[in-house]
């Protein structure tokens, strides 16, 4: 029997309501969309905010726009994505991470947008009440310490989303309305490397849209590592999209990690070295050990820490293969068990 | 009194098919109630406070607050219970020591573990019950804590229990330690037979806790009445074990606790514990009112069974042709909290497949700061098993010798002398290691990085104290009254087949009902597999003594000699020609007539069987090995086991693929996973891995049936063994694929990896 | 605390209830409406005991807010059942032996509906994926993968 603390509940039916209404709650106040992050969290004390705010009702989050690029209403729920053409066939990236989120219950409940704001995760962090007292409660909830690293300044729970990293190779965009005004801003700008300020969207605002643009000549995939084929959150994430000249030289690259830090890791490093180059074994290679550098893995989620540093090279290189136009069927089988 | 009865071959008309499950319907439709569907007007809810330390003196306890909570009704600490002395009674196959009960069901002195509980109340709802909680007051003296059984063994270990001194040590030590118990087993003499041998192979093996994982939290409803009598609903994988234990630590009369077993969402041996159900009875007598309680999977993972974790080392020798001269183990298993490992069968269990002159095992039982052990299907087993058939692969490589044939050449069979007690009767080892070898998945090819491990696996299987009515009611139809619990195996039908077998009447005829504790005498637990065995002798013995009334009724009736009567398909007839003559009787017919010719009939049967019949298994598993992320993909898995009979084919078939399922997991994901701290950082079911359908093969099943001499159907028994085999064929399976051998569970991507990275410095 | 009203629809009967915002649709279904075949294994949206469909969609109940519930059609094990005649899916579990201690299947037989409604003759590894969000640990999912697959082939006529 888990059971969840009392909160008071508000279903406005528009945008513009729901922005008024977190706007008059203030900080006690709380969005929620699909709750498969939202609800255990809170079912564990993590969060306990006085009032939630459905956007089940609100209407136009569902809007999928096909435009010179693709906007998708962050209401979508992930198997609504994953079950839209124009993403599964220009968006590649996108459509493999958001089909291996957590399981098939989950994404018919857990939203786009959701999962572009799951929360941060840590073993330290991801218990109940008592467990946290236990310990004296960590850094990133009523306590001081990271029992991660005690020495951090820092909160270190680890960004755990799989479709952030594969829209910031998308180059997406998100839009943040509030009851004063709306802004558009690049994806990769909605995350602060923090465990606990780690997204920049404000209190107040309702991430209500993601835009991506029109990608001609690229492509995209997503590599995700995990024990078992559902329910569990990446132990790494491998996100790449490139635009390939016709001979094969790479003229836009960018590649993003998952799980290997607070927020979704872009490499630029790694993604500037493979433009100009065509993608053979030596490059990939090369830009799996720049990649690999970057990933700090922290000991607060499953398995070795150097193991899974260690593995990023491998699944830099399965994602930049796949760029290349191998058949990673095979490959994809091993890794996921499924056909992506 | 014990009770065997003897195989008898013959037709089979019922036993053997493949009927529906009595219990199916109300399982698919949503009408089977489990512990948490039990409800009561006016129940409070009950919660424990757990302990949030892994070892601390409890220096006090302060309720008061809590009391004076608006809808707290009643608060129960180590205050309400009885000091208990020492007093070992059996629970499955372990044994438990009272004086430790009501310590793990409350903490007396000492906190022991991380979730240990140490009070509880009982509130008008959830969430007062939790608001007081919060209010209790307990000032803890911190301890030091082990929770690691190597070092838990140490001299300067801090000690879990000053006072315990190490059994089956002598003379008696001088110090006390954390090392409960110290068993010996063997035979003939090991230094001698390592000398004869050409190779020896020696390695030691480290396993971490896994839990059993049933998906049904425990749950249970008490209601305790003024005049001294309480009930219990509870999901119990046995009913009279819980009321015994309940009554013992609640001071009640056995006969003023009626248990009624609720459906059970599982249990693997984790269900053979009271835990909740002492302290909600106790909050009802309080609170003059039901009470239920409900584990949250938390504190089912925090506070409920795991199986022991363990050291284990195993040396083997044998000769160049194959003859295995000396094996000797040593097996350090962790009992939790308190005493009480399946050290004594893993140690029985560890060679009990081969047929061994030089023998010596010793076991280590050792308490550590952690939740207390519970079985958990063939407990113990698994863990020194993958410590032997992993040295027994390893002896046949270097041997040259495949290893199913090593296995044969040195395979216990019927007269083999086992280094624990008695001779083995007729076994089917050798069969199932023939089937394995016979079978078409042993001879596959198998592509780059993978490989195929085979092992097998050994369990006593049990009986003991067995009860049953069988009700003819007045139509003709039977009402069978069952005592031991049907956890999931199916119990339910293969015992109704068999009395349907027996009285030679269509099985529809027959509906089982599992009785509460005022129903039926005495019954043991649903364990070591001893459901379909000793309940099927049971059901077996109440339908002959079901018969041998009719018999005589008929013989009343009818004016004959009762020798005249004889029960053939379904009625009484004349025996034979040459004895009285007479128009047969149908069981309808006996049935309506029953209550005016004597009262109506039932069969009893409250038997202590005896004969189980060992059962054995033969494994072969095929896995790819990733040599980029170190990750193990199961490819194809066969199941080959000696169950004496099948009963219910399909039902066997289940326990098979089940508890092969359960070893791969316990193989490849599952563990404890404990900070410095001591405390268990992955008790949920997100960190807990237990396998999902998408990571799983194709599982495959042959029977092998060797009947058991001692049932009168030849059943042996096969909820256990499947469990035994799969950590160490797939072990094997991962050495036969990488040429690297795995000594530490679970065989998670970096061990693997980092393994093979080792080999690969090596040979570099 | 006041509490709230919510309309809905349960296996297709119009149902009415009073909740608290902090219960859950499982919570709901089980203590208000008394339909406890749904159960309650985790909590937390790791093992699909709590499985039902809203609006056709397979969903945990466990993480749902009851509130949320206002007009939605609710489905649960205990409407697959038309009177007496079981769905094929049920059939199926009891004919392939496909269940053992029962706790798990109300979850799996709706993940299965939900999977065979939009995929009538699914492969065996969409079987396979499809209720990875669903925990078994007694049959080790053959019999339950053999049942689905005998389940969808029935109801195909095939």
């Amino acid at each position: 029997m888990m059971r969840l603390p009392w909160f008071q509940y508000q279903r406005p039916a528009s945008v513009a309501e729901a922005a008024r209404m977190l706007a008059a709650e203030g900080p006690r106040g709380m969005l929620i969309a699909g709750g498969t992050d939202l609800l255990p969290n809170m079912k564990r004390r993590q969060q306990t905010p006085a009032t939630l705010i459905s956007l089940s009702r609100v209407e136009g989050l569902k809007k999928i726009t096909n435009g010179s690029g693709l906007t998708l209403g962050a209401g979508l729920t992930l198997t609504e994505v994953v079950g839209t053409g124009a993403v599964r066939e220009k968006y590649r990236g996108l459509w493999q991470a958001a089909a291996q989120v957590a399981s098939p219950h989950l994404r018919n409940m857990g939203t786009l947008g959701g999962n572009l704001c799951l929360d941060t995760r840590c073993n330290y962090y991801n218990q109940n009440e008592e467990w946290r007292e236990a310990i004296g409660y960590c850094m990133k909830k009523e306590g001081k310490t990271c029992w991660v690293a005690t020495a951090s300044k820092r909160c270190l729970a680890v960004s755990s989303t799989d479709t952030a990293p594969a829209l910031i190779a998308l180059d997406a965009k998100v839009r943040l309305v509030s009851a004063a005004g709306e802004r558009e801003l690049a994806l990769a700008s909605l995350y602060n490397n923090d465990g606990i300020n780690y997204i920049t969207r404000k209190p107040d605002e309702i991430l209500t849209e993601v835009v991506l643009p029109q990608l001609d000549g690229w492509s995209s995939t997503y590599w995700k590592l995990r024990r078992r084929g559902s329910f569990d959150f990446p132990l790494l994430g491998v996100a790449a999209a490139a635009r390939m000249a016709p001979d094969g030289s790479v003229l836009e690259a960018r590649v993003v990690l998952g799980a290997v830090s607070s927020q979704p890791l872009p490499l630029a490093k790694a993604s500037e070295f493979l433009v100009g180059k065509k993608l053979n074994d030596e490059v990939i290679a090369e830009a799996g050990v720049l990649a690999a550098s970057r990933a700090k893995p922290m000991d607060n989620t499953d398995l070795d820490v150097y193991w899974r540093k260690e593995v990023v090279p491998s699944f830099v290189g399965y994602a930049l293969r796949e760029i290349r136009g191998d058949d990673m069927r095979a490959m994809r089988m091993r890794i996921s068990r499924q056909a992506l | 009194m014990s009770t065997t009865l003897k195989y008898e071959e013959k037709q089979l008309k019922i036993v053997g098919t493949r009927p529906a499950r009595p219990d199916g319907v109300d399982k698919v439709t949503g009408r089977a109630r489990f512990g948490a569907d039990y409800n009561l007007p006016g129940q409070l809810i009950g919660k424990a406070l757990r302990s949030p330390h892994a070892h601390a003196r409890i220096v006090s306890i302060d309720v008061s607050a809590a009391l004076a909570l608006p809808g707290v009704k009643a608060v129960v600490t180590r205050d309400d219970f009885a000091e208990m002395p020492d007093e070992m009674a059996p629970v499955g196959e372990l044994m438990i020591n009272f004086r430790d009960v009501t310590r793990n069901m409350m903490a007396r002195e000492k906190v022991l573990y991380d979730g240990h509980p140490l009070a509880a109340v009982a509130a008008t709802s959830e969430s007062v019950a939790r608001a007081a909680l919060a209010l209790i007051k307990v000032e803890y003296e911190v301890l030091p804590h082990v929770i690691d059984v190597v070092e838990a063994m140490r001299p300067d270990a801090p000690l879990l229990n000053e006072n315990q001194y190490t059994q089956g040590v002598k003379p008696k030590p001088e110090r006390p330690s954390n090392i409960a118990k110290r068993l010996e087993f063997g035979r003939g003499d090991v230094a001698a037979g390592f000398a004869q041998a050409d190779v020896i192979v020696e390695r030691e093996f480290n396993t971490k806790p896994v839990h059993q994982g049933y998906i049904e939290p425990q749950a249970c409803l008490a209601s305790y009445s003024a005049d001294g009598q309480a009930e219990l609903w509870t999901a119990t994988q046995g009913q009279f074990v819980f009321r015994a234990q309940c009554a013992k630590v609640l001071q009640m009369d056995v006969s003023k606790i009626r248990v009624t077993p609720t459906e059970i969402g599982g249990g693997f041996g984790g269900k053979n514990n009271i835990y909740n159900e002492p302290l909600a009875i106790a909050l009802s007598r309080k609170s003059n009112r039901p009470v239920k309680m409900v584990m949250t999977r938390e504190e089912v993972f925090r506070a409920t069974g795991p199986t022991p974790g363990a050291n284990v080392r195993v040396k083997l020798g044998a000769t160049r042709d194959g003859r295995i001269t000396a094996a000797e183990a040593v097996l350090n298993f962790q009992a939790g909290a308190f005493p009480g490992s399946p050290v004594n069968q893993a140690s029985m269990c560890a060679f009990t497949r081969y047929d061994l002159a030089n023998v010596h095992v010793v076991g280590n039982d050792v308490v550590v700061n952690r939740p207390k052990v519970a079985a958990y299907r063939a407990p113990g087993a698994p863990i020194a098993v993958l410590g032997v058939e992993s040295v027994i692969d390893e002896m046949a490589k270097k041997l040259g010798i495949d290893p199913i044939e090593f296995r044969l050449k040195n395979a216990a069979k019927e007269g083999t002398q086992t280094y624990y007690g008695p001779k083995l009767g007729p076994i089917g080892y050798v069969q199932t290691l023939e089937a394995a070898r016979a079978h078409a998945h042993y001879r596959a090819p198998l592509g780059p990085n993978q490989g195929r491990g085979v092992a097998t696996g050994f369990w006593f299987n049990i009986g003991n104290e067995t009860t049953c009515s069988l009700n003819l009611q007045e139509d003709g139809s039977l009402t069978l009254l069952l005592g031991v619990i049907d956890v999931a195996g199916g119990s339910r039908a293969s015992l109704s087949m068999m009395v349907a077998e027996e009285l030679g009447i269509e099985l529809d005829r027959v509906r089982p009902v599992i009785g509460d504790t005022s129903s039926l005498g005495f019954n043991f637990l649903t364990a070591g597999s001893r459901g379909t065995f000793a309940g099927g002798m049971a059901a077996v013995v109440a339908a002959r003594n079901l018969i041998e009334k009719m018999r005589q009724r008929v013989a009343k009736v009818r004016e004959v000699p009762v020798e005249a009567v004889a029960w053939k398909d379904g009625r009484a007839q004349p025996a034979d020609a040459s004895v009285a003559q007479f128009e047969p009787m149908t069981l309808t017919e006996l049935a309506r007539m029953g209550g005016k010719t004597g009262g109506t009939m039932a069969g009893h049967a409250e038997i202590n069987a005896q004969g189980a019949g060992p059962g054995f298994g033969t494994h072969i598993v095929d896995v790819e090995v990733d040599r980029e992320t170190g990750a193990v993909k199961i490819l194809r898995y066969t199941v080959v086991q000696d169950v004496g009979k099948a009963i219910h084919p399909a039902y066997v078939e289940g326990q098979m693929q089940g508890g092969a399922t359960q070893g791969i997991g316990w193989a490849l994901n599952e563990e404890y996973v404990y900070g410095a701290d001591g405390i268990l950082q992955n008790p949920g079911f997100l960190d807990y891995r237990v396998p999902v359908a998408s990571d799983l093969p194709h599982i495959d099943t042959v029977i092998v049936e060797v009947p058991n001499p001692n049932h009168p159907y030849g059943v042996r028994g096969c909820g256990e063994v499947p469990i035994i085999a799969p950590m160490a064929a797939i072990a094997n399976a991962i050495e036969n694929a990488t040429g690297v051998r795995l000594t530490q569970q679970p065989f998670s991507p970096p061990r693997v990896l980092k393994a093979l990275e080792g080999a690969g410095k090596a040979q570099g | 605390m006041s509490r709230n009203h919510v309309s809905a629809t349960v296996n297709g009967d119009q149902v009415e209830f009073l909740c608290e915002t902090g219960q859950t649709l499982l919570d709901a279904l089980r203590d208000e409406l008394r339909l406890t075949g749904t159960k309650e294994g985790c909590g937390t949206g790791d093992c699909g005991a709590c499985s039902v469909m809203v609006d056709g969609r397979l969903v945990c109940s466990c993480l749902m807010l009851a509130v949320e519930a206002e007009g939605k059609a609710i489905e649960t094990v205990e409407g697959m059942a038309k009177g007496e005649k079981l769905h094929p899916l049920q059939k199926k579990f009891i004919e392939h032996a496909a269940l053992q201690c029962g706790i798990c299947t109300p979850g799996f037989l709706i993940a299965a509906r939900a999977l065979l409604e939009r995929n009538p003759d699914p492969t065996e590894s969409e079987v396979r994926f499809w209720l990875a969000g669903n925990l078994c640990r007694c049959t080790g999912y053959q019999k339950i993968v053999e049942a689905v697959l005998d389940a969808g082939r029935e109801m195909r006529g095939a």
